[in-house]
């Protein structure tokens, strides 16, 4: 084999002299071909997705960032990644209210799920950041994360036998840079799709749900109207679409007043106070505990805030909630404990456990 | 052998009109376009999200923070019957704040004095995650695929006689799929201008008038379901006029 590749640089050397002459340069080791990755969008999916022109999806950087991802170096000493606050089993969630990160301080704000972003342009629970190439410095350098300036990881990295040729297949050059590290991890990211619960095969013209699902479907992307005796629980008004998220931000009645101002704080606009970005509901079921500060331990509990305890006075609060009721002239969301009952079953059939198995999002590492 | 006739039949009778068309009208296009733009309105005065305080044809006060709907199956019509267009994928998502203004594209030359056009999305595009146009299975417009879109959609806050608190006008269902016809005030001639801009205003005060007057106090929401809505026949009517063409 290495006989056959010495050959073939005879035969390429005389070549590449012939086509420049005067350029003195040496053959490529190995030529810069990395090849597309096939991005399999589903066709329930929008279809109009963009990425960075500069950032085009290959094998060879997806590769890069899944195993950036999963790379201790990452951090200030070594024992932490990304992988660890957004784990696979747990649809890359970690299970706790707060994040913490390599010094054990918490994090204001709990892990987020990371899936289907390809679809988002603002990320966080605030969208204070707008590409995935931007938001990765943010987990690297914050004290409360990876606490690791990134100069010091690009040495770090570079100093390895292993990063400096995958850097080299994905980028066409193996001296690695703060933004080729950033660029690999958005293009692992982009890759994370989950689309396979079964609530996409009933959407896909399967019977996949069981009637109580179906009836729990209905009362989640209904708006109540009581006049005409139409009930509902209002979550697809912020929760909705195929992605669960229709990608908005709202106040959604947790407090009366704020120790975190969320949008507020990225737009400097008081009405936006108190506004965090609906996330996509996928995999619910697996990403305990539930809001931007974990507050909420269950999915029962979170059916019980929409439902009795929304803080009414909370400024900003969205009128899609104000407004939605069960009663005439109620005051409160007045779904039945078997309603809350049915959206809890209907958040359950949201799973996709082929996207918290899929090998190529694992860690390669191990 | 009979088709080859045919075809023979037809070149002798098409090269003299395929030489005139060269001849004498070598510099007109064959097609045209129109920029269609669109302003949103309350009474007289331009919608401002949030900022703006408005009078209600019931008279109460109010605000809007999200107004965005559907405009699909846009044509243009020609009142001797001789031509229409219609435009292909034509499913435009009016938001403010966001997409005001569409353009028709490669319109055959003719003369076309009306523009007929629908609020909300047909049937055959309203119940399948097909993505033609605007159409997003995931944007704020979506309930579920048994009611399909909402065709349009009001968020605000007003103060009534009696109460006060927040609107909420989502319209959908096939029921109020609504199409209208609006004449131009002055024709579209591609032949003798190959690019025209349309002018039209949506008044949201409209959606609240003609036929069914809407007092928040006793209505801050509707449309909900897929039954027939008061603001959906309120919208085929009044709602969008022309303003100019030019
Ligand atoms: C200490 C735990 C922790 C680590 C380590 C961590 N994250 Fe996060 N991640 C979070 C928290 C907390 C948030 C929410 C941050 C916020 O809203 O301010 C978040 C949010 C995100 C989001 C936004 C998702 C969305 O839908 O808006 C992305 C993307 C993300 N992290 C990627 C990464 C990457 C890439 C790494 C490694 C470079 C990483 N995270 C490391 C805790 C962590
Ligand atoms: C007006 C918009 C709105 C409505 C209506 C709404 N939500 Fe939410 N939801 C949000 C926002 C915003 C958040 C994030 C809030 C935060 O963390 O501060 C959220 C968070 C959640 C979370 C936690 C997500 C996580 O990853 O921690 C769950 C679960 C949830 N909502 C379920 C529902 C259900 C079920 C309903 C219907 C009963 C509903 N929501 C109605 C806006 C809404």
């Amino acid at each position: 084999m290495a006989a056959f590749r010495n050959l073939l640089y005879l035969a390429i050397i005389p070549l590449t002299f012939a086509c420049s002459p005067d350029k003195e340069t040496e053959p490529k080791v190995e030529p810069y071909t990395p090849t597309p990755y096939q991005l399999t969008i589903p066709s329930h999916f929008p279809q109009n997705i963009t990425v960075p022109p500069d950032n085009a999806l290959t094998e060879e950087g997806v590769e890069l960032g899944r195993h950036l991802f999963y790379e201790k170096k990452l951090s200030g000493n070594n024992t932490m990644s990304c992988g660890s606050c957004h784990q696979q089993d747990k649809a890359f969630t970690d299970g706790k209210a707060l994040a913490v990160g390599i010094d054990g301080i918490a994090h204001r704000r709990g892990a987020m799920s990371l899936t289907n972003m390809q679809w988002f342009t603002q990320f966080n629970w605030d969208g204070g950041t707008y590409s995935l190439e931007e938001q990765a410095r943010g987990p690297i350098e914050n004290h409360d994360e990876l606490h690791q300036d990134l100069e010091e990881a690009v040495h770090e990295l570079q100093a390895t036998t292993l990063y400096p040729p995958l850097f080299e297949k994905a980028f066409g050059s193996g001296t690695i840079t703060e933004e080729n590290i950033l660029k690999a991890l958005a293009q692992f990211q982009r890759t994370l799709i989950s689309a396979d619960s079964r609530y996409d095969k009933h959407l896909q013209g399967e019977e996949a749900l069981t009637p109580e699902e179906v009836e729990g479907m209905q009362l989640f992307m209904t708006h109540p109207e009581p006049g005409i005796g139409l009930r509902g629980g209002n979550c697809g008004d912020c929760h909705g679409g195929t992605l669960l998220s229709m990608r908005t931000f709202h106040n959604n009645g947790l407090d009366d007043t704020f120790t975190d101002n969320g949008l507020g704080e990225v737009t400097g606009n008081a009405r936006h106070n108190g506004l965090f970005k609906a996330p996509s509901l996928r995999n619910i079921a697996l990403t305990a505990p539930y809001m931007h500060d974990g507050r909420f331990q269950t999915l029962e509990e979170v059916l019980d805030h929409y439902n009795d305890h929304l803080k009414y006075n909370s400024p900003n609060l969205d009128p899609l909630i104000i407004e939605a009721s069960n009663e005439v002239d109620g005051k409160t969301l007045l779904l039945t404990e078997e309603e809350k009952r049915k959206i809890i079953a209907f958040l359950h059939a949201l799973t996709d456990d082929n996207f918290v198995k899929d090998e190529r999002f694992s860690d390669p590492h191990n | 052998m009979k088709n080859t006739l045919i075809w023979l039949l037809f070149l002798v009778l098409a090269l003299p009109l395929l030489l005139t068309a060269c001849s004498d009208e070598d510099d007109t296009p064959a097609t045209g376009n129109l920029q269609v733009n669109i302003q949103n309105m309350v009474g007289t005065a331009p919608l401002q999200l949030d900022e703006g305080t408005y009078t209600s044809p019931a008279g109460d006060t109010y605000s809007v923070s999200n107004f965005k709907y559907y405009i699909s199956n846009v044509k243009l019509i020609s009142s001797n019957g001789q031509a229409t267009f219609a435009e292909p994928e034509s499913y435009h998502l009016i938001a403010q704040g966001g997409k005001t203004a569409f353009e028709l594209k490669d319109i055959p030359v003719g003369t076309y004095d009306k523009i007929e056009l629908a609020i909300g999305v047909d049937e055959a595009h309203n119940h399948s995650t097909d993505q033609p146009g605007d159409l997003d299975p995931s944007n704020e417009m979506v309930w579920d695929w048994d009611t399909g879109y909402k065709f349009l959609s009001l968020v605000g806050a007003y103060t009534g006689d009696t109460e006060s608190g927040a609107l909420v006008f989502h319209v959908g269902g096939d029921a109020n799929y609504k199409i209208l016809t609006l004449n131009l005030p002055k024709a579209i001639n591609l032949r003798e201008q190959a690019t025209f801009e349309l002018s039209l205003q949506a008044d949201v005060n409209e959606l609240f008038q003609g036929p069914h007057t809407i007092d928040f106090d006793e209505m801050n929401s509707g449309g909900h379901g897929a039954g027939p809505s008061m603001v959906a026949e309120n919208y085929s009517n009044g709602f969008l006029k022309v303003v100019e063409v030019k």
